[in-house]
């Protein structure tokens, strides 16, 4: 069932007025799909809490809230970007959706092999590969805000890793808005390109400088090709007033390797959609933190289409939900009818901590092949009396065991993260939520 | 394709036994459906007054509403005017009679469907009520229940003998507004069981109500209502069966139990609708709204389900866990064959404290078959320490089916403890050679394989049910795997 | 320093202890022996806290206090320690993390002020380089993905730590191969000392070879059906638990 809810005349104004002042508007396949994405939008709008697939997530405030489109980005304290950019890693960065080059990995520091450029760069230096990596992946065109992105989207980042090239050292692309950003819209596309047999690691990071509100509408389209090995990490660590619309959609060819994990943390309103369509004999891992706080609403919604045989795909969501917040999560399994002997795991679990928060979780197998294994499992739950009992034996008070057990349902997930300094600044937005089990960064 | 697919495909060929047509002349109403069509057909069942606004406020609101499109099952529009929504065999026009002068070509019906409703041949302990197209034919037993307090008989007689039980219970846990096929079913419904247990009093023996829809073009509208009063007991069991036709039939049934305090409704169901042939042509409809309200503390409700038959099946027998203490379940074996469809499953919906639910279903698909489970578990602000456990299992015969498992689960209790874990597999070939070598036929081997995989659910039906269940699942696998 | 008197426990209505009599004294070793099933087990569960037991009759008293009214953590200040049979895996929570609030625990409930962090990763590591632990153990997460032999020295570590009067070791020799067996009783032997004392529960003679007890108590059907000497032991380890059965019926 189609349920349209048609944008008002501000947004429909907004996807026709800045066709002229977008990147890359003298390109005219560029500037087709921008309208036909633009003429999309205005016909199916934002998506309705009535849709299935919105049931739990209303986005009307964004609509009430009139955001505009920034020409430039405002000014940051060099001291705010630095606290956010991870050692060890090249840097993209942007402002209010706008490319920072000041602060961004210069072109000659990079390695051979690899392209990471803003796509404001590529479109007149690689145009071919944006033309062809741009709108290839996204599964849901028929949705509002990928719509609205591909009308709109400022910059972002192109990433890609030649043949048999690894990458060593991580690569990422901070996004952040500015003081100058409130009441505004980001649009960030960003391109990953891993060819075949290659090795990276990306890892996307969204901050608010300011508790602002703002909204950042994200999208990433991700081509892993045979045989390629990439890690996905995006941390999304928005202002508390922000809205946070993000999806990181993609495609593994066969024998590729996919490695997705979402740590979520800010914003007061984020959906954040995690989809992949799986080659032959291809694995794809979904992870995902969410820990929510206040009044903050925190939807995941995941995708694993399986769409060939051999293919194994793994899922492993966890939430916290304390004060008023609420958690979302929906997970699909889709296994087609020739992708037999697919593998296929899923789990989610929560944990709520207050009287007043709420966890709503769909995790969803859609089967079409009989020789396959696939299962799904969802707790919503108490912490374990066992553990409970084993830490009390050993002089933890009840209240603090409780602490530690809940800091490490968490941590759980935040140990998985192999790469240092990615898992410290993990670690940094648990601690600040968790200060009351004196857990200390360097116990771990 | 492996071999043991081709051959699974070969085996799965069923036979509908009970397909066969009553030649029996009906007093039918004329297809279509309008105010007129209701104020007649209550005018022929002697309703009071109240009842009447009753099916015409339904009626009124059921013309407001759209039709669902939210399941997993696909199927023409149907048009609701080129259904009857009456047809009565014309030997029950004067109403129900005493069994003695029910029509002869009806007892052989019922006899030819395995339940006798002669005096000498009646089921040991188990008193049925016989539901023919729109009316009730034959209600056994009803002295000795009426012995121990029990009210058994056609919602019919109900609304004429106990119309203050009726009008306090009626809509009261699925109202005339509840969704599209509940509104129409309140609007048109023509007959159905109607169950009273008194306080304290454990029914003597189980109930049950076996349904048979004979005539063409008419829909089965029918309603059943059991009240279990404080501290009772009792087991319901209901049966289903149609002719082959080849044109679909529409059954969209609503059922209402209410328990009060420390009462429980055990309600079992085989469903065999005619399920359509073998290219998917033909079959019911059964899209059915069925509800329990453990209004009560302490009130207990159990759901077991085995859904063989029908082109598609559409239901979700819920609870309502009001009463602090209360308890739902619901079991649910569900086998789709050739095309057809199933989207059922459950909602739990706890509201009260210490509530606790049980979810355990299997789905079978086998052919073109597609089957999905959809189930809801709500822990409402209040439903403090409530526990959901859900197994959703599914068990593929065949890669031309699909087996598909939606289950929403909704918290807002931090002291919740839910569970839930569906898994997705299918025969092995090292199960079923591991039989074959001991000297187990494949046919057997499969036979017993799906028993296996069905048994936490066949055990929780009552000892007749189990069997005639098993013996289904047979007839639906006939001929399976290699 | 424990006295347990006449200690009845049933759990979902099934009597498993049947008026139990124990009492032992500072510095002394006990082993509590008895075949499968006997209520070995439950009785270290019980003297820990641990819920899900009905206490029908009896009472424990520990320094002359009673420990049954005394919740999980307050018996761990009060030092009692148990080290169990299967340790739990608690993932997300680091050794380190965890030795550090228990020891601030105890630190706090007896008035003083926290442990200095240098302090205690070198008392730590001086206590981990006894029991021939890897240093690297501290940062990983409690219990998990450790081998029977690892978690074994593991709840060793923490009873050297937390230095409690009454070391409860529940079948610790289950599970063990020979060295590690070795290793887990020189760390158990280090900590014997005229304050503290220990109770062995186990199936085995075996752990008594490493550990010598000063009394042996046979554990029946919910009972102590013979207490004796270190000799008990291995008249048990000839006869097999039968043995105590006829002796018993004769």
């Amino acid at each position: 069932m189609s349920v349209l809810h048609l944008p008002n005349a501000h947004y429909k104004s907004l996807v026709s007025a800045h066709e002229d002042v977008l990147l890359g508007d003298q390109i005219s396949w560029l500037n087709g799909l921008r309208k036909k994405a633009a003429d999309q939008f205005s016909e199916i709008g934002f998506p309705s809490f009535r849709e299935e697939e919105w049931r739990y997530t209303n986005v009307t405030p964004i609509e009430k809230n009139k955001f505009t489109v920034p020409r430039e980005s405002g000014s940051v304290d060099e001291a705010f970007i630095n606290s956010v950019l991870l050692e060890g890693c090249y840097h993209l960065v942007f402002v209010d959706g706008h490319f920072q080059p000041t602060y961004s990995t210069p072109v000659n520091d990079l390695p051979s092999g690899i392209l990471v450029s803003a796509l404001s760069q590529a479109i007149t230096e690689n145009e071919a590969l944006v033309k062809s990596l741009l709108d290839s992946v996204v599964e849901t065109p028929a949705l509002g805000f990928v719509s609205l992105n591909t009308a709109l989207f400022s910059d972002g980042a192109i990433i890609s890793i030649e043949e048999n090239t690894a990458v060593e050292k991580p690569i990422q692309v901070a996004f952040i808005s500015s003081k100058a950003g409130a009441l505004t819209l980001s649009n960030t596309r960003n391109l990953i390109f891993a060819q075949a047999a290659s090795t990276a690691h990306i890892i996307e990071t969204y901050h608010g400088v300011e508790d602002e509100c703002y909204l950042t509408n994200a999208i990433t389209e991700v081509v892993v090709e045979s045989n390629a090995t990439l890690s996905h990490d995006r941390l999304q660590a928005e202002s508390s007033k922000a809205y946070h619309i993000g999806g990181v959609y993609s495609r593994l060819d066969d024998k590729g390797v996919f490695k997705q994990s979402n740590y979520t943390f800010g914003a007061s309103t984020s959906r954040c959609e995690s989809h992949a369509i799986l080659g032959e004999a291809s694995d794809c891992t979904l992870n995902g933190l969410y820990v929510g706080e206040d009044r903050q609403h925190m939807d995941h919604h995941t995708r694993l289409n399986h769409a060939q045989p051999h293919a194994t795909s793994h899922e492993y969501y966890k939430g916290i939900l304390n004060d008023r917040s609420q958690g979302v999560f929906q997970g699909r399994i889709i296994v087609a009818q020739d992708a037999q002997k697919t593998d296929s795991k899923m789990n989610n679990r929560n944990l709520l901590l207050s009287d007043r928060a709420e966890v709503d979780t769909k995790p969803q197998l859609e089967i079409y092949a009989d020789d396959v294994k696939c299962a799904h499992g969802v707790t919503v739950g108490q912490l374990d009396e066992t553990a409970v009992f084993y830490l009390r034996s050993r002089g933890a008070d009840e209240q603090m065991a409780k602490n530690m057990l809940t800091f490490a349902f968490a941590n759980e997930m935040v140990e998985r993260i192999e790469f240092k300094p990615l898992r410290l600044a993990v670690l940094d937005e648990l601690l600040e939520r968790f200060p009351q089990t004196g857990m200390k960064k360097e116990w771990l | 394709m492996s071999a043991s697919n081709e051959n699974l495909k070969n085996m799965i060929g069923q036979d509908y036994k009970d397909g066969f047509v009553t030649d029996i002349e009906s007093d039918s109403f004329p297809p279509g459906l309008n105010e007129d069509v209701i104020r007649a057909l209550s005018a022929k069942k002697e309703e009071p007054e109240f009842l009447l606004e009753w099916r015409l406020e339904a009626y009124r609101h059921w013309l407001t509403m759209e039709h669902p499109e939210w399941s997993f099952v696909e199927f023409p529009d149907i048009d609701f005017q080129e259904i009857s929504y009456y047809s009565a065999p014309k030997s029950m026009e004067d109403g129900p009679k005493s069994l003695d002068e029910v029509d002869p070509e009806l007892i052989s019906t019922y006899n030819k469907l395995g339940i006798p409703l002669e005096e000498q041949m009646r089921l040991a302990g188990v008193a049925v009520d016989a539901v023919f197209d729109s009316v009730s034919v034959a209600t056994t037993f009803k002295d000795k229940l009426a012995e121990a307090g029990v009210i058994f008989c056609s919602f019919s007689e109900a609304v004429k003998e106990h119309p203050d039980l009726i009008k306090q219970y009626l809509g009261t846990v699925v109202s005339q507004y509840d969704n599209f096929y509940a509104a129409l079913n309140a609007a048109v419904f023509s007959d159905g069981s109607f169950v009273y247990i008194p306080k304290g009093v454990r029914c003597p023996m189980e109930l049950s109500t076996y349904f048979r829809i004979n005539a063409a073009n008419t829909g089965q509208f029918e309603r059943t209502l059991i009240v279990a009063d404080e501290g009772s007991h009792v087991s319901y069991l209901e049966g289903c069966t149609a002719p082959m036709r080849d044109e679909n039939q529409l059954h969209a049934a609503v059922v209402e139990l209410v328990v009060l305090k420390d009462a429980e409704i055990k309600y079992s169901t085989v469903q065999n609708w005619y399920p359509g042939d073998e290219n998917g042509v033909g079959g019911i409809y059964n899209f059915v709204t069925k509800r329990a309200d453990c209004r009560e503390d302490n009130a207990k409700v159990s759901w077991t389900q085995v859904e063989t038959g029908s082109a598609i099946t559409w239901k979700y027998p819920s609870v309502v866990l009001t009463g602090d203490h209360s308890v739902g379940e619901f079991y649910s074996v569900a086998l789709t064959n050739n095309y057809q469809q199933a989207d059922t499953g459950t909602k739990m919906i706890h509201l009260g404290k210490n509530t606790k639910s049980t979810i355990i279903s299997k789905g079978i698909s086998a052919g073109k078959g597609q089957n999905t489970y959809r189930g809801l578990v709500k822990v409402g602000r209040q439903a403090e320490n409530s526990r959901n456990y859900t197994q959703c299992d599914s068990l593929l015969l065949g890669d031309e089916c699909g087996a598909h498992t939606f289950p929403y689960i909704e918290t807002k209790h931090p002291s919740a403890t839910i569970e839930h874990e569906a898994s997705t597999s299918k025969i092995s070939e090292d199960q079923l050679f591991y039989c074959m070598q001991r000297g187990i036929s494949a046919e057997d081997a499969v036979s017993m394989i799906v028993n296996g995989f069905c048994k936490e659910v066949f055990k929780e039906l009552p000892m007749e049910f189990a069997v005639e269940a098993q013996a289904l699942l047979g007839i639906s696998l006939e001929g399976s795997v290699g | 320093m424990l006295k347990v008197e006449n200690l009845h426990v049933s759990v979902e209505g099934k009597e498993i202890l049947k008026g139990i009599n124990l009492e032992i004294g500072a510095g002394e070793v006990h082993a509590i022996m008895g075949p499968n099933g006997s209520g070995k087990s439950t009785l270290s569960y019980i003297l820990a806290g641990r819920e899900g037991y009905n206490i029908t009759e009896g009472r424990v008293l520990f320094f002359g206090k009673d420990l049954l009214e005394m919740s999980v953590e307050e018996r761990a200040w009060a030092g009692v320690f148990l080290a169990f049979q299967y340790p739990v895996e608690v993932p997300g929570v680091s050794n380190i993390y965890l030795l550090k609030a228990a020891l601030n625990g105890m630190r706090k409930f007896k008035g003083l002020d926290e442990v200095d962090a240098m302090e205690f990763i070198s008392m730590v590591k001086g206590k981990m380089k006894d029991l021939e632990m890897d240093e690297k153990f501290l940062y990983r997460a409690v219990n998990e993905g450790f081998s029977g032999g690892e978690k074994k020295r593991n709840e060793i570590l923490q009873m050297s730590v937390l230095e409690p009067s009454l070391c409860l070791l529940d079948e610790t020799d289950s599970g063990l191969d020979i060295d590690a067996l070795q290793i887990v009783a020189k760390g158990v032997n280090r900590l014997r000392s005229p304050e503290r004392s220990f109770v062995l529960v186990t199936h085995y003679q075996r752990l008594l070879d490493y550990i010598k007890p000063d009394f042996v108590h046979v554990l029946a059907h919910g009972k102590v059906v013979k207490s004796g000497g270190p000799e008990l032991a291995l008249e048990l380890e000839e006869h097999g638990y039968a043995w105590i059965d006829k002796k018993l019926a004769s």
